[in-house]
Parts: C-alpha cells; sequence; structure tokens
C-alpha cells in the first residue's frame, strides 16, 4: 500500500515536472517570437522615417549627392530583406541593416558638417528621431537575443531538454553583431545586493 | 540567478502582505475597543474625543464626549470590530485604486509631450526605447515642476504605470544619463517594486491618519466590577500603544524595502541600457544637485531615484535606518563594478 502511494507520488511529481518544463519552453518560444517582431516594428519605422529625413536635407545638401542616394539604395534593399523575414533567417536581414546602419552614420556625420542644416530647428527634431530609432533597433535586436539566448539554452538544459521535442522547439539563430563592443553582454544577477 | 519573474512573485505577495495586515490591524484596532468596552460594561464607559481641542489634554470628564451607557449582563458585543474592519477594507481598496493619481495629483505633474520642447521629446522617446529593452508597454510619462533632479515611478497594474521626472533632471542629464535614470525607474514597475511602494505609500499615510486621531481620544471606566476594570484597562493601554506605533512601523518598513529595491533596479538598468556608468554619473549630478526636491513630500519620498531631502543625498551620508535610499556612494561603486564586469 505505502509502496503504491510512494509511486503514485513519484508519478505525480514526474508528470508536474513535465507539464511546467513544457510551460516554460512554450512561454520562452512566444516570447522569442516577440522579441522578433518587436525587430522588425522598429526596422519598419526606421525605413519610414528615411524618406522624411532625406526630403528635409535635400535642399542644402546638393553635393553631398552620393551620400543620399547610398541611404535610399541601402533602405531600399533592407526593406526587401526583411519582407517575410522569420527567426531563422535573422542573419540575412542583420546584414542588410548593417549596410543601412553604415550609410546612416556617414549620412548623419555629413550632417553635422553643415552648421546652417543644424540650425534650422526641425533637423534637431529628426536628428533626435533618428538617434532614437537607431536606439530602438538595437534595443530591440537587444531583447530578442536575451530572449532567444535563454530560449535556447534552455532547450538543452534539463529537464526541458526532455519535452524539447513534443513543444516544437528549435534553436533561434541569434543577431549576429558586427561590433565587438556591442557584442559583450553583462550577467546582472538580479538576486545581487 | 533571480528572473524578473521571481521579483515580481517575491513582490506580489509582498504586496499582499501588508494588505492583510493593513486589515488586519484595523480589525484590531476595532476589537481593542470592543473587548475594553466588554470588560469595562459593568459601569459607564465615556470616549473623551480631544479631536478638536489641539496640543492639549482637556481636563478629566470634560471635553466632548459620548458616555455609553451601562449594560445589565456582560455580552460581547464586536460592533466596532465590524464597523472599524469594513472601514480597513472600503481604505485599503479605495487607497489602492486611486494611488496613482493621488500621488501624482500632489506634485503637480504634468504630461510629458512631445511638441513642447525637445527635451521632452527625447524623455518621451527614451522611455521608448526602454520600454522595447525591458520589453514591456510604454507608461504614462510625466514632467514635475522642479528644479531639482529626480524621478519617480508609480502604479499598480500594467496599463497604469507611471514614470514622473523633475524639470531638473531633463536640464542636467545627457540622454544616456537619462537612458540610465528612466530604466532603473522601468525596473522598479517590472519588478512590480512600485506595487509594494505605492501601496506602502497610501498605507502608511491612513495609518498615520488614524493613529493621530486615536491620539487625541481616550476612553475612561466609571464604576462596574474592579478585576475586570483591571483587565480592560491593560487591553485598553496596550491598544492604544500599538495604534501609535502603528505608524512609525510601517514607515520603518517601508524604509527597509526601499532601501533594497534600490540595488536591484540599479542593476536592472544596467541590464537594460548595457551602460551602467551613465547611470553612475547621472546619480552623481543627482547628488551633486542636491537641493531638496520640494514637490515630493515625505510620505512618497521612497519612491523616487534618489532621495529627496538634502542631508541623505550628500555623498558621504552613511547608510541609516531611516533614509529611504541607501548612500549613493555605494549605489555608485557597484554599478562601476557592474561596469568592470562586461
Amino acid at each position: 500500500m505505502i509502496a503504491l502511494l510512494v509511486l503514485f507520488g513519484i508519478a505525480t511529481a514526474l508528470v508536474f515536472l513535465f507539464v511546467s518544463a513544457y510551460n516554460r519552453l512554450i512561454s520562452l518560444k512566444g516570447q522569442t517570437d516577440n522579441a522578433w517582431k518587436q525587430i522588425d516594428v522598429q526596422l519598419k519605422r526606421r525605413h519610414d522615417l528615411i524618406p522624411n529625413l532625406t526630403n528635409s536635407v535635400k535642399g542644402a545638401m546638393q553635393f553631398e549627392k552620393e551620400t543620399l542616394e547610398s541611404v535610399i539604395a541601402a533602405r531600399n534593399s533592407a526593406i526587401s530583406a526583411s519582407t517575410g523575414a522569420t527567426p531563422a533567417t535573422a542573419g540575412k536581414v542583420a546584414a542588410a541593416e548593417g549596410v543601412l546602419t553604415a550609410a546612416l552614420t556617414r549620412f548623419m556625420a555629413v550632417v553635422e558638417a553643415y552648421p546652417d542644416l543644424k540650425a534650422t530647428g526641425n533637423i534637431g527634431k529628426l536628428q533626435e528621431e533618428l538617434a532614437s530609432t537607431e536606439n530602438k533597433v538595437s534595443f530591440a535586436r537587444q531583447a530578442y537575443n536575451d530572449t532567444a539566448t535563454e530560449y535556447n539554452i534552455s532547450q538543452r538544459q534539463f529537464p526541458t531538454l526532455l519535452v524539447a521535442g513534443v513543444a516544437g522547439a528549435s534553436q533561434a539563430q541569434l543577431w549576429e553583431l558586427t561590433d565587438a563592443a556591442e557584442r559583450a553582454v553583462p550577467m546582472v544577477d538580479l538576486a545581487m545586493k | 540567478m533571480a528572473t524578473f519573474q521571481d521579483l515580481q512573485d517575491k513582490n506580489r505577495k509582498r504586496t499582499k502582505l501588508i494588505v492583510v495586515c493593513f486589515v488586519l490591524f484595523f480589525i484590531w484596532l476595532g476589537l481593542g475597543l470592543d473587548l475594553t468596552l466588554y470588560f469595562w460594561s459593568g459601569g459607564t464607559t465615556r470616549i473623551v474625543d480631544n479631536f478638536y481641542s489641539y496640543n492639549h489634554w482637556t481636563p478629566r470628564s470634560s471635553g466632548t464626549g459620548i458616555t455609553i451607557p451601562s449594560r445589565e449582563q456582560k455580552q460581547f458585543l464586536p460592533i466596532f470590530t465590524i464597523i472599524v474592519g469594513l472601514a480597513g477594507v472600503g481604505f485599503a481598496w479605495w487607497g489602492m485604486s486611486n494611488a496613482a493619481s493621488t500621488v501624482l495629483g500632489a506634485m503637480r505633474a504634468k504630461p510629458a509631450d512631445r511638441n513642447r520642447s525637445l527635451e521632452e521629446q527625447t524623455l518621451l522617446n527614451v522611455v521608448e526605447e526602454m520600454c522595447i529593452a525591458a520589453s514591456m508597454r510604454t507608461p504614462k510619462v510625466w514632467i514635475l515642476p522642479d528644479a531639482d533632479p529626480n524621478a519617480l515611478a508609480v502604479g499598480l497594474t500594467e496599463g497604469d504605470y507611471h514614470i514622473a521626472v523633475t524639470a531638473g533632471l531633463l536640464g542636467t542629464l545627457n540622454r544616456d544619463e537619462l537612458q540610465g535614470v528612466v530604466a532603473h525607474e522601468l525596473a522598479h514597475l517590472k519588478n512590480q517594486d512600485t506595487r509594494l511602494m505605492t501601496t506602502l505609500t497610501v498605507l502608511v499615510g491612513l495609518t498615520a491618519l488614524i493613529s493621530e486621531f486615536v491620539a487625541r481620544s481616550r476612553l475612561e471606566a466609571r464604576g462596574g466590577d474592579r478585576d475586570d476594570n483591571r483587565i480592560g484597562t491593560i487591553i485598553y493601554v496596550f491598544w492604544l500603544i500599538s495604534v501609535l506605533l502603528a505608524p512609525f512601523a510601517t514607515q520603518l518598513m517601508a524604509l527597509m524595502v526601499s532601501r533594497e529595491r534600490e540595488y536591484l533596479a540599479d542593476a536592472s538598468a544596467a541590464q537594460f541600457t548595457r551602460n551602467p556608468e551613465a547611470l553612475a554619473r547621472a546619480l552623481e549630478k543627482i547628488a551633486a544637485a542636491s537641493a531638496p526636491t520640494t514637490v515630493v513630500n515625505a510620505a512618497s519620498a521612497h519612491l523616487c531615484i534618489a532621495s529627496p531631502t538634502a542631508a541623505d543625498l550628500s555623498y558621504d551620508a552613511a547608510d541609516s535606518w531611516f533614509a529611504t535610499h541607501p548612500p549613493i556612494k555605494s549605489r555608485i561603486y557597484r554599478l562601476l563594478k557592474i561596469g568592470k564586469m562586461q
């Protein structure tokens, strides 16, 4: 009788363990997908902002046609790369966006060199918007990488490891960073007193 | 490694515990009275109310008072237990459902507007950025009319989260530093520290109010059985002491919880921004401008990023039981340590 009860207890504990592991994995999968969509949203914002920016400086930047055109070209290829992208194709999108980031950085450096352009209030606000959009993209990327890493690690950990197949979990591709400084992820223990 | 989930669960439990304690305190408030009246019920009992005669005790048996008539036989009637207990539940519910607007209203906060100035546009952008980093919904953003740099977060549930910064903060910090401060406040919201702290703020205020009222009234027994009168008096004295000490206990509790949360919020902010040095610089600037934040009153002090009183802000202030925040120096030290780990 006691043996039966013990067996029953162990079985219940095992079921509980599996169910909670399964739920954890599913929740992480959802969070990863959601974080990925966030990047998408922010990239779209960035793409939408660029025409505004280029239009407002077009007149003053006659000499810098090349810079302007490279931004527009980079934007267009980034848009085509991001249509229908999934976490699995993160690498391709990242490459196209990397080119756009470089073009925008060059562009902003050029704007800095035109004091007349900076003097108009509109450019100040647009610059702030662009700076913020760049930050939003990189923070969305950071949030995606953090959740995806947690998701990936949990698939290889016990006991989630055992239910990974049932939950349909697969390794999410991280958004590769080209900047070495950005690559360092600080490990912050929230329990630190 | 503790996750946000763990912190949230812990804070939710603590909030519940505090609300339960508050309601229990109210029940004790009524029960103590009922018990006293029960043991004194051989003779007559007067409730002498000194509430309107401020600052001095009126002579015995004068002053406005209600005489409770003597009862024939002893009978325990839990009238006050029920009335005051229900009032406690009502107060807790009312206080919690109006917490954010009450706190912000008292500080004359006005909503931040993207079109008013570049500074406010930057602030709103920074809040949006940090919300993406923290994967949470954007809270409402308010500006406090005060020249001293400070910031705070209030709110009980997602959807009713608020962040307020002083006008002085916008003028003092650069973009990166502002990001650190906003991340710190968002961390408080995400950990559900604010849920706990806002509840405490409201309940600390209410307890103080009740205690003040009780301190100005007293009960007197006349006639009746001597032994019973003695028991009644002991219960009454015990009741009176507990009611008078309650505000200090709740205040101390608020302070202890608050100090502990600050380090955690700093660490989480570092995780969101990946830039602990910026927050450290921001704290240094906030400490350097140690003019008191006048719009923030003492009851809301523990909601702020740095203590609103100038004395607690000095760079060398020691850790104290009565401080709402740990010393700025040790916070900066810990942030720089996180920075070195990267």
